[in-house]
């Protein structure tokens, strides 16, 4: 015979419908977002390593300032590898949005670093191109469209990814990729012959024929081998210099301009590293939630039990065992978890994975991916839900089960002795009521304020990024040490009066034992009118984001590594020089010259307020101006501004949620006695002070307890994920969030109180004079 | 002896406040027979009751069933004591809110490997036509009959009744009482039946008065009469 408990369980959902059906739409809503976010990144990540092969992606590749000769080519092909031209020429054309738009069109690509073709087709006329999908989404152009470079127009016949730009970083060195005013296109092999007249980046791609490396390691000392190789063959095919040119890619003379192989690629690794990479945060974001919903299971069960103790009592009496009452309590936290998960699961792999793929896409010139059926992702979602939902459920069912029948008829269910009567201050009347509502629904408020935690957390978390990133662009303009920042590519004279020389390289910070991202090294000449702090004769002034993000003090040595060779530079910590957002080191010039081997007047880059209009553009390496120092965080902005409405809404969703059930418990717990004080001829208004501003109080406690909690947390986890990245955002909440934050919680609470209101006026006034049934 | 309690004692509370609720119960009850135990509130009858049915354990003494003493029992064995040989029922009758009738009563059913036959039982209750019906669709009487059902079903050795009359009207306690002694006829179980209803004890086969945690007398009531003919 079946357990006739059973029954109740179909029954149960039907009278709590409301209540499961909101808890099983949110779990739903988790597990999908989770199992469509791990099915599509994993999914996309095979289809990003698969790429390398499937559209023969180079292992690195290197500029030269001269076409290489044959020769050239065959020496460093000895080295077994193979040796492909991968021209570009760069042009700049105003974009839909009137802004400048960058370019980089390469030479018909056949045998390397082939394309993904998205939509359209390749282009068969000179006067057809493709560009890459994201950059032409993010312009809002489309197949068919026609975009005029040069006075000429082009129509874009296709959309493609290309596999060697999978983000849209213009220069390997740059803190961020930029997907909105640069991207990479290609067009017929005989149009690119007749727009290389000008700004034609000899781009030279290479393979190892023995294969890919085994791992960074030794992909490392592959290339190393091979830059020598290059530089010789390069010193004799295009006049390159020594092996110290490598040193940073601004300080060059003739020669190589950059050497890229593909570990250090952010271009091709930034997507596929970024892939995945926050599947431990929203694992651990769905493990907390599921937490949040058990311990609201657990709290229900335990106003259930309290509810139907003498039941429980007779059963046990009867001959029941703790086991199959148990088994009866838990069933329906576990269904609603199992089919929650199963549902979540299936939306994940249908429609969420389009969602979260589509995320992706927003951010990331993917190439097409397939979906792949991924055991691990329906184990993590739910497997793990479904026991972390019984470690709660069943703890909370554990103990009120322990009691013994006779205790569960006597409705003695404190397993302490009977305590007394906490003594509470005189305060007036009413609000000596809500306390006692308070403490005898102590388990109940403190799961609220544990799930008001959770939603202030990631509601902080979704509102705080915008204003933020906002407040770094300002910061970074703010803080710009000249309007202009020109890095040459030899020795260029202006008669500018604004300009002022400096020397400059990139290196490496270098933290135990490795390379960690580019930091540019300044030699600043005395009585400089853009640096006004005094520089130390020895020693180094850092920016106060590289004392940030490194956690250095004056006093402190560093170490900084050569990009391209072993050599390491030990540096002390001279003074600090206010610059939030950058990772720099200033030495004056006599120090630079030290530390570097250079000349006296040695200089490679201008300082200037003003635009230098008297240097030449092929004499210019690159310039920086407001708009590089603020596309780190405009471009966050373009690629996660979906994401933080996600969060957004998902905080309000659960806050909404969890102060509905929690509160709906408590008037439930309390219904003999709201009917006992209407027959006492309370108002339902009166009513709804003593019970619902007791709420009020926890609610808005709780919320101004969390925000100060949240952004002790927040912050340590901004902190952990700004150290994966290059470049330094300073942490800070503005205040707006907060009252933002705070009137969005209050108004989802009002809508709460407003229903629970409702709930009040319904409670009929025999309900105090009903029996147990 | 079915039934035999030896020099049972139960206190409670400890220090100044310890109460001593049994203070030495010897008492016998042979297999089948009625017995009613009457006493006034605190004379120790409820608590006598819970520790015959194992939800309850003595400080000293024992109960013995069948040759088994309890005390020996561990917590398991004693649940499948319950489960195999008690049917309870109390004042309140602690039916679940969201079963009906049928399923109340197959809740004591799913219990026992042989129990009797549901649609039999309903129709000595009285209840087969409101088998469908929720506990709150019915009376305080058919409540309490749905109750005696859940705890008859699995055809138990004792049925142990701790004031089952107490929330019913004079007509409704005659007919419960009825249906106690009905299905004692007719199923042949123990009945040990708590009351402070002096009126009862004339149905009883053994009558045993409790006051202040001793037996003050206890007989075999030569002169028993129908439940249907108790008055009070």
């Amino acid at each position: 015979m079946k357990n006739p408990l059973n029954k109740r369980l179909l029954r149960e959902l039907r009278t709590e419908f409301g209540k499961y059906a909101v808890i099983f739409l949110f779990m739903v809503m988790t597990i999908g977002l989770e199992s469509g976010d791990l099915v599509a990144s994993d999914s996309m990540i095979t289809t990003c390593n698969q790429r390398y092969e499937k559209y023969h992606v180079e292992n690195g590749h290197f500029h030269l300032k001269q076409k290489m000769k044959d020769k050239a080519i065959e020496k460093i092909e000895k080295d077994d590898v193979s040796v492909y031209p991968d021209f570009y020429v760069e042009r700049s054309y105003k974009g839909k949005d009137k802004k400048e738009k960058t370019l980089r069109i390469y030479e018909s690509r056949d045998e390397i670093n082939q394309l993904c073709i998205m939509d359209g087709s390749l282009p068969e006329k000179d006067n057809e191109i493709v560009i890459d999908r994201m950059f032409a989404d993010n312009n809002k152009t489309k197949t068919g469209d026609v975009i005029a470079i040069d006075g000429k127009d082009y129509t874009v016949s296709g959309l493609v990814s290309f596999s060697d730009y999978t983000t849209m970083f213009r220069n390997n060195s740059d803190m961020m990729f930029d997907s909105v005013n640069f991207g990479v296109a290609m067009g017929t092999k005989s149009e690119f012959e007749s727009l290389s007249d000008r700004n034609l980046t000899y781009n030279y791609a290479w393979t190892y024929n023995a294969g890919d490396p085994a791992d960074d390691i030794e992909e490392k000392k592959w290339s190393d081998d091979l830059l020598e190789t290059v530089v010789d063959a390069a010193g004799e095919g295009g006049g390159a210099t020594a092996l110290g040119s490598m040193l940073g890619v601004l300080n060059m003379d003739n020669g190589i301009d950059d050497y890229v192989p593909r570990y250090t690629n952010q271009a091709m690794n930034f997507a596929g590293d970024d892939l995945g990479s926050d599947r431990g945060s929203m694992l651990a974001f769905l493990y907390i939630l599921i937490a949040v919903l058990a311990f609201i299971f657990g709290v229900t069960i335990s106003h259930t039990i309290t509810k139907e103790a003498t039941v429980i009592g007779t059963l046990r009496a009867s001959g029941y065992t703790r086991g199959e009452l148990f088994r009866h309590y838990i069933s329906m936290p576990i269904i609603v978890t199992l089919i929650a998960a199963l549902v979540g699961n299936v939306l994940g792999y249908t429609y969420m994975k389009g969602v979260i793929a589509n995320l992706y896409y927003s951010s990331y010139s993917l190439p097409k991916y397939e979906t792949l059926w991924n055991q691990q992702a329906f184990v993590l979602t739910t497997v793990i839900p479904i026991f972390l939902m019984l470690l709660v459920t069943g703890a909370t069912l554990a103990r009120k089960l322990k009691l013994s029948p006779l205790q569960f008829i006597r409705r003695d269910l404190t397993k302490s002795k009977r305590k007394k009567a906490v003594k509470l201050p005189h305060f007036k009347f009413f609000n000596r009521f809500r306390l006692r509502i308070i403490l005898q629904n102590i388990s109940s408020y403190l799961t609220l304020i544990f799930g008001v935690f959770v939603a202030s957390t990631i509601l902080l978390f979704g509102m705080m990024f915008v204003p933020l990133l906002n407040n770094v662009s300002n910061i970074s303009r703010e803080h710009m040490v000249a309007k202009y920042q020109y890095m040459l590519k030899g020795d260029a004279r202006t008669s500018n009066k604004d300009a002022e020389k400096f020397a400059v390289c990139t290196m490496n910070t270098y933290v135990d034992g490795y390379n960690q991202e580019a930091a540019t090294v300044y030699g600043i000449f005395d009585d400089s009118r853009y640096i006004k702090d005094k520089l130390p004769e020895k020693g180094a002034v850092i920016s106060s984001g590289m004392a940030e993000k490194y956690k250095l003090k004056d006093g402190d040595d560093f170490l900084l590594k050569e990009q391209y060779e072993d050599k390491l530079i030990k540096l002390q910590v001279r003074g600090i020089l206010d610059s939030p957002t950058t990772i720099g080191v200033y030495l004056s010039h006599s120090y630079y010259e030290d530390v570097f081997d250079v000349d006296k007047d040695y200089y490679c880059a201008y300082f200037s307020d003003s635009e230098i209009t008297d240097i030449s553009d092929n004499k210019i390496f690159n310039c920086i101006t407001e708009k590089d120092m603020t596309k780190m965080a405009d471009q966050l902005k373009v690629s996660m501004g979906d994401m933080f409405t996600i969060v957004e809404a998902f905080a309000v969703v659960m806050f909404i949620l969890v102060v509905y059930l929690l509160t709906k418990i408590i008037l439930e717990r309390n219904s003999t006695s709201i009917s006992m004080v209407k027959i006492l001829g309370y108002e339902d208004r009166e009513i709804g002070q003593l019970y619902l501003v007791a709420t009020s109080w926890v609610v808005l406690l709780a919320v101004l307890i969390s925000f100060a909690l949240v952004t002790e947390l927040i912050q340590l986890i901004f902190v952990a994920f700004m150290k994966g990245y290059s470049g330094w955002i300073p942490f800070g909440i503005a205040t707006k969030t907060y009252v933002q934050c705070f009137i969005l919680a209050i108004v989802s609470y009002l809508v709460v109180a407003a229903m629970q209101m409702h709930r009040i006026k319904k409670v009929p006034m025999d309900e105090a004079l009903k029996n147990v049934e | 002896m079915f039934l035999e309690i030896s020099d049972l004692k139960k206190s409670f509370g400890e220090g100044d406040s310890k109460v001593q609720v049994l203070k030495g119960i010897d008492l016998n009850v042979d297999k089948g027979e009625i017995c009613v135990l009457l006493g006034p509130s605190g004379s120790g009858k409820s608590t006598l009751l819970n520790i015959i049915g194992g939800i309850d354990s003595p400080d000293s003494g024992y109960v013995s069933i069948n040759g088994e003493k309890m005390v020996d029992m561990t917590e398991k064995r004693l649940t499948r004591y319950r489960r195999e040989h008690l049917g309870y029922v109390f004042q309140m009758y602690n039916l679940i809110p969201n079963l009906n009738i049928k399923e109340n009563i197959e809740v004591g059913a799913y219990l026992s490997d042989n129990p009797l036959n549901i649609d039999d039982l309903l129709h000595t209750l009285g209840l087969y036509e409101h088998r469908h019906k929720l506990p709150n669709q019915l009376s305080g009487g058919q409540q309490q009959r749905t109750s005696i059902g859940r705890a008859l079903v699995k055809n138990p050795d004792i049925l142990l009744c701790d004031e089952p009359t107490g929330a019913l009207d004079y007509s409704t306690s005659k007919e419960i009482l009825k249906l106690i002694e009905d299905v004692n006829r007719k199923y042949g179980n123990t009945v040990i039946m708590v009351t402070h209803n002096d009126a009862i004890k004339e149905m009883a086969d053994t009558v045993v008065k409790l006051r202040d945690g001793k037996i003050r007398k206890a007989y075999r009531n030569e002169n028993k009469i129908s439940a249907e003919e108790l008055d009070w």
